[in-house]
């Protein structure tokens, strides 16, 4: 199937479980499989926020009462929403994305992202590998293996998503979404109450009945507003697609006032200032490689100050363990009159979380980070890497290589 | 847990008649050994770097434990492992 044959767009729809349940799934891979509920534990008050196919098959649904939902289901797990590691979820799956294409959407639905493919013709002629590709990616990346729904508007490749299995996408070519849609209900219409009623008195049970009336006809019986439904009915979805961009720069100053000279204060305020970047990074699930200090300073030049991580970190923690020992080496020769940090190369938070979003070996960065700061601290021959010859003699001397780390 | 010194650190010693370490030179001068621990020998590699090493682990002023060996080919003496 020849991808770009006609001038309709081409979108994609990436669907993939909530992002909370991917989180929690990743952190405990033992979940899978099982009744999980978050929204908060079953004695709690609260409502659930998601629910796995498991908890959904015994009657749970999202927005029900925590406590009905463990009548429904008393065996199931409940936890509370880990909102930051759900963020990395999104962020990572929007980013995977974006490695294909900027033209890359967030879905109102959390677990929903869009594609247009128009832009990949050149790179992907054929569109099945395209897609495959996609889905590994996002398997390897959040663990998860997506529904894709391809189509020429936004709200058909989501019906087409909603209808797809994981990992085998439903594509629907644009001359045939008018039948795609007509066999549906009308439920999968974004209908509010009123009309959703007033459709089942008239009868209008699927979108095929709908699709049967005139537009006119329609706007007269339902009026102006209306009518975005009646286009959606047959396939025509006007909302543009507004590109999501991953965040370039996180970026937090301080003006000192009067002039800090103390070394103290300055580290206490660079520590808050690490406090404001590591919130920004963690509320879009991001971390940095790469921070950049610069100190104003009252009547000499500015110093800028490079920090590099070894892994995107995110923490206050971790960014001020970057910060600290520069600080305290920094040259500087006048009272500052502004601190700013600014966190670059911006990437999804993930190997630091332990399980999470992990191909990668989070262990290893955090060792290689870890010989990074003992050679800048105590000199690159402090840290040595071994290599193991297993065919010399079996003594230390003979069998490790020792080498720079 | 033990420290293995790489490259193992060349040190004086001294041997009684039947050639068992009874001194080892250290910064703070020349250090008692209060017992032998173990005693092995190593002969590999014979077929292209031969290696003969005649290993001690001792007890060094009742406090620490070394494992040293002894080049059989030049009679040199190193330290090779520190014990904690």
């Amino acid at each position: 199937m020849t991808h770009g044959k006609s001038r309709d767009p081409d979108i994609c729809c990436v669907r993939t479980p909530h992002p909370s349940l991917v989180a929690a799934w990743l952190m405990a891979p033992a979940l899978r499989g099982r009744p999980l509920i978050l929204g908060g534990l079953a004695h709690e008050r609260g409502s659930v926020t998601a629910a796995s196919g498991e908890a959904r098959a015994q009657g749970v649904i999202e927005g029900m009462s925590l406590n009905q939902a463990q009548q429904f289901a008393p065996d199931a797990v409940f936890q509370p929403v880990d909102e930051e590691a759900t963020a990395r979820v999104r962020q990572s799956l929007l980013s995977t994305l974006h490695h294909f294409t900027p033209d890359v959407a967030a879905g109102q639905d959390p677990g929903c992202a869009f594609l247009k493919l128009d832009r990949l013709a050149l790179r992907w002629p054929v569109r099945s590998p395209l897609l495959a590709a996609i889905i590994r990616a996002v398997d390897g990346a959040i663990r998860v293996t997506p529904a894709m729904g391809v189509a020429s508007s936004m709200f058909v490749s989501q019906v087409a998503a909603e209808q797809a299995t994981a990992g085998v996408p439903v594509i629907v070519e644009p001359e045939r979404t008018r039948a795609f849609l007509a066999r549906l209900p009308i439920d999968v219409l974004p209908l509010d109450d009123d009309l959703h009623e007033y459709l089942e008195l008239l009868g209008l049970k699927t979108i095929g009945r709908l699709q049967a009336i005139s537009r006119p006809a329609f706007r007269r019986q339902f009026g102006l507003k209306a009518l975005d439904i009646y286009d959606l009915a047959l396939g025509t979805d006007r909302r543009r697609l507004r590109p999501w961009r991953p965040a370039v720069r996180i970026e937090a100053s301080e003006p000192l006032e009067p002039p800090v000279d103390n070394a103290e204060a300055l580290q206490f305020i660079a520590r808050a200032l690490a406090e404001r970047v590591s919130a920004a990074l963690l509320s879009q699930g991001l971390g940095t490689r790469a921070l950049r200090i610069t100190l104003n300073q009252e009547s000499a030049p500015a110093l800028a100050i490079e920090v590099r991580f070894a892994y995107p970190v995110t923490t206050a923690g971790e960014l001020f363990d970057g910060i600290r020992p520069r600080l305290l080496r920094a040259s500087i020769k006048a009272p500052l009159e502004r601190i700013t940090l600014r966190a670059g190369r911006l990437e999804p938070a993930y190997v630091r979380q332990p399980g999470l979003l992990i191909r990668r070996d989070s262990f290893k960065e955090s060792i290689a980070d870890a010989v990074a700061r003992l050679q800048e601290e105590y000199g690159p021959s402090l840290v040595q890497r071994a290599e193991v010859r297993g065919d010399a003699a079996p003594l230390p001397d003979h069998r490790i290589l020792w080498k720079p780390a | 847990m033990t420290e293995l010194l790489a490259p193992a650190r060349p040190v004086r010693v001294r041997l009684d008649a039947d050639g068992v370490p009874t001194h080892l030179e250290s910064a703070a001068g020349w250090q008692p050994v209060t017992r032998v621990l173990n005693r092995w020998r190593i002969d590999c590699d014979w077929w292209r770097n031969p290696v003969s090493r005649e290993y001690w682990r001792l007890l060094i002023d009742d406090d620490l434990a070394l494992e040293c060996y002894c080049n059989r080919a030049n009679a040199q003496w190193f330290v090779e492992r520190v014990y904690d």
